[in-house]
């Protein structure tokens, strides 16, 4: 019989010394070679740092946004007519908004914030629809028959429904969040990692340019191994009776 | 058909007419002109074959659905919020604890949190679910997880338990033995239940009264009762004879 516990992933201890490994894995690696190659670390960790914070609170914004159009849809009588435009919204690329959100906002942080969320909203939106459409008749019955009615059904029933879809959106949205913001941030946002990596590429130094790529990929393997994939884990678990 | 309302019954359906319209435009008539009345305390069955309307009929009854015509009626202090289901999938919340799933209607209810307390841990003894609160429903056996839809909907005291096909998900053994438990408790408490079934010797070994159901359109056949003495012994000359008899009612 497992006492399954919410927490109970984080407490083995191999999770515990590969979290650790993973955690300094990067910073050591970019602490290392910045003094082989004799750049200044602390830039890169501002370039880092720059894209890191556009990212989050993009990815943020398009959580709240996300659940606030799956609660107004959900289950109303537009729904149908809702969700072909929502699609259409969708399929306009995301890049095409940029100039335009440079315009308005200037080459900073919140035109980056915005052209995130224009890309990462649609995916973490429609997967967590999908959950919630997915789901099964008897359930939302048991739901309204003991009860769950109004704000309460959505906080009980609706929102725990659409959290794997939620989970499942966020990694597939914050993928394209990360390919969208270093290619913004090749395009002249500054600063940030993209910006880094193009000024290694004009410049000709291979070197720097592979390793920035490699600091990368091992941040968000990171940061998928340390909070993603747990999170599927157990919404996947707990979303199968 | 009227009904005069009396103390006497939990529930009473008169004229209930149910369409189902498809996105086609193609009609379907799951309940036609279906009048009965529940008395209280009564162990009452809807028998049929599948698709003659038994659930449509069933969720009428509790208000999840609204009939084309006809009406459900209550008598004072039956009131329909006290009205509680059993599912045959068991629709227990996955992302629930077993403690959390049986507390769930009292936490709906806002019922007082030592009462929460109290009526979760009495309805998981009671239910043989000790040992298991902090399980979740994916770890346990199909009994166990009707174990805990039965512990939730008993937890908020009602008045009426629905229960669709209860037993249909479970293999022969745990089905008959949580049969046996169901009618103890039934008979300790009194509570009125509506069982939804398409086996005939479950209805004759439960019930007070079967209500035969034929299909397209919905409509009812023929109310039974069932004289035979409790506990009832389904290997005896009456029950089989009873088990005929409602046989030929039933018309697929
Ligand atoms: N939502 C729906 N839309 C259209 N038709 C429906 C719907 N639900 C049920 N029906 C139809 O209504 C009829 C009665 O269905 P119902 O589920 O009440 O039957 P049942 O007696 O419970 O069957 P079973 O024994 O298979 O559970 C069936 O013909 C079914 O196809
Ligand atoms: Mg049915």
């Amino acid at each position: 019989m497992s006492h399954s516990h919410s927490l109970k992933i984080y407490r083995r201890r191999w999770h515990l010394v590969v979290t650790f490994a993973v955690i300094f894995l990067p910073f050591l690696f970019i602490f290392g070679f910045t003094k082989y190659a004799g750049i200044q670390t602390s830039t890169v960790f501002i370039d880092l740092g720059a894209s890191l914070l556009r990212v989050f609170s993009a990815y943020a914004a398009s959580v709240f946004l996300a659940m606030i159009l799956v609660l107004l849809i959900n289950g109303r009588r537009f729904e149908n007519f809702f969700l072909p435009v929502l699609d259409v919204l969708q399929s306009f690329p995301a890049f095409a908004l940029l100039p335009i959100l440079t315009v308005w906002f200037g080459p900073g942080n919140l035109a980056a914030i915005f052209f995130l969320i224009a890309t990462m909203l649609w995916p973490i939106l429609f997967s967590a629809l999908s959950s919630i459409r997915m789901e099964r008749k008897d359930l939302e019955e048991a739901a309204v028959i003991f009860g769950a009615r109004g704000t309460k059904k959505l906080i009980s029933f609706t929102l725990p429904m659409a959290l794997p879809g939620l989970v499942m959106g966020s990694i597939v949205g914050l993928g394209e969040g990360w390919e969208a913001i270093v290619g913004a941030e090749i395009i002249g946002v500054t600063p940030g990692i993209g910006n880094f990596l193009n000024t290694a590429a004009v410049k000709g130094e291979y070197q720097i340019l592979a390793f920035g790529i490699i600091a990368l990929l091992l941040f968000l393997f990171t940061l998928n191994k340390l909070i993603w994939l747990p999170l599927l884990k157990r919404s996947h678990d707990y979303s199968h009776e | 058909m009227t009904t005069p309302m009396n103390d006497e019954f939990a529930i009473v359906a008169s004229g209930l007419d149910h369409v189902f319209i498809a996105d086609d435009g193609k009609k379907t008539d799951a309940v036609k002109d279906v009048s009965f009345s529940v008395r209280r305390g009564e162990f009452f069955t809807i028998l049929g074959p599948s698709g003659c309307g038994k659930s449509t009929l069933l969720r009428i009854l509790a208000g999840m659905i609204e009939p084309t015509k006809g009406s459900v009626k209550f008598p004072a202090g039956h009131e329909p919020q006290n009205i509680s289901m059993v599912f045959q999938s068991f629709a227990l919340f996955p992302w629930l604890t077993v403690y959390k799933n049986v507390e769930f209607g009292l936490t709906m209810r806002e019922v007082p949190k030592h009462d929460q307390k109290r009526l979760t841990e009495e309805h998981i003894k009671e239910m043989g679910l000790e040992g298991f609160e902090q399980s979740y429903p994916k770890d346990l056996s199909g009994g166990m997880k009707q174990r805990v839809g039965i512990a939730r909907a008993l937890a908020i005291s009602p008045n009426i338990l629905l229960m669709d096909e209860p037993f249909s998900a479970l293999d022969a053994f745990t089905a008959e033995n949580l049969r046996k438990d169901m009618l103890s408790l039934w008979l300790r408490d009194t509570i009125t239940i509506i069982m939804v079934t398409h086996l005939i010797d479950e209805a004759i070994e439960m019930s007070d009264r079967v209500l035969i159901m034929t299909p397209r359109p919905g409509k009812v056949e023929i109310v039974l009762p069932v004289q035979l003495d409790r506990p009832r012994n389904k290997r005896s000359k009456e029950f089989f004879e009873l088990a005929d008899s409602i046989a030929r009612y039933v018309k697929i």
